[in-house]
């Protein structure tokens, strides 16, 4: 890929960035927009309290041992089954017992490693046009965050494996597909920017 | 996870409930598995699995390609906590993962 063209590139240790302020703009509404779905789940399940860091704090590790205690419902809404899903689909017998289980205990994270990639993103993309470059760390933090933006859009618009660029737009079905074309071929250019940082 | 364990180990007479459904389950060979999604880009899916698994360029490219082309790849094979471990990896990766029996 050209230079010219491109958004993302490896240059020494770091990662050159070149984006317009209207392309930032968009891209940190997604991210704060899938951020905002995942506090609201956070509070649907009762995990907006921190876990007791200090074991001797008797009430507070109480209060985390209950909530760690309590089976967590899988999530409704679509976009949120696809950001945390499920760990099981087999039908063995302890199949639905051990899910709950994965649930219980890795959704309260994977949420906030999600939001943590997101603010980190968000910080990244914060200062891109007056320092238009980023460490590998955040250039991952993007990529996961664009990542979930684009499971979110796909999930909202039913993208499936053989859904076509919009030709025309004409309602905001067409636009948000648009944008979720735009996603793809901005993580495309950062994952390849990342690989050859990362792994030569 | 590793610090919720860790709470939850200090509550003896609540360890057995949260042991008492899934920990019967099969003590053989586990195994983790990602799915395709209609998302996922297959580069992105190939640098996930070379970054977590440390797959050399040829075995992540014909995972993704199992998964893209088969529906469904193997990627990790061990205990049960390994794999859901692994699954978990993977989930805050944003891949369509879950672990069963072998």
């Amino acid at each position: 890929m050209s230079r010219s063209s491109a958004h993302f590139w490896p240059d020494d240790d770091r990662l050159e960035v070149r984006i317009e302020p209207f392309e930032t703009q968009l891209l940190c509404e997604l991210i704060g927009q899938v951020r905002a779905l995942l506090m609201e789940r956070a509070t649907e399940v009762g995990a907006g309290q921190p876990f007791a860091v200090e074991l001797d704090d008797e009430e507070a590790l109480i209060a985390s041992l209950e909530s760690a205690l309590t089976p967590l419902p899988p999530p409704s809404d679509e976009v949120i089954a696809r950001l945390l899903p499920g760990g099981r689909m087999d039908r063995s017998e302890h199949a639905d017992a051990s899910a709950a289980e994965f649930r219980r205990l890795t959704e309260d994270d994977l949420r906030r490693t999600k939001i943590t990639d997101a603010d980190k993103a968000l910080e990244a993309l914060g200062r891109i046009e007056s320092e238009p470059t980023m460490s590998l760390t955040e250039g991952e933090q993007l990529l996961r965050a664009i990542n979930d933006v684009r499971l979110s859009l796909g999930a909202r618009l039913n993208v499936e494996e053989d859904t076509a660029y919009p030709r025309k737009i004409r309602n905001e079905h067409d636009q948000a597909l648009a944008v979720y074309f735009w996603t793809g071929g901005l993580q495309e250019e950062l994952v390849e920017a990342v690989m050859t940082l990362d792994l030569g | 996870m590793a610090r919720l364990k860790e709470a939850v180990k200090t509550a003896p007479q609540q360890q057995q409930t949260v042991e008492s459904d899934a920990a019967v389950e099969h003590d053989g060979q586990w195994v983790a598995i990602v799915w395709n999604d209609p998302v996922n880009l297959m580069t992105y899916v190939t640098y996930v699995l070379k970054k977590l698994f440390g797959y050399d360029d040829p075995t992540a490219t014909k995972l993704m390609l199992d998964v893209h082309q088969k529906g469904k790849a193997v990627v990790a094979t061990g205990t049960k906590e390994s794999m859901e471990h692994d699954t978990a990896r993977l989930h805050a990766a944003g891949l369509w993962a879950t672990f069963q029996p072998a």
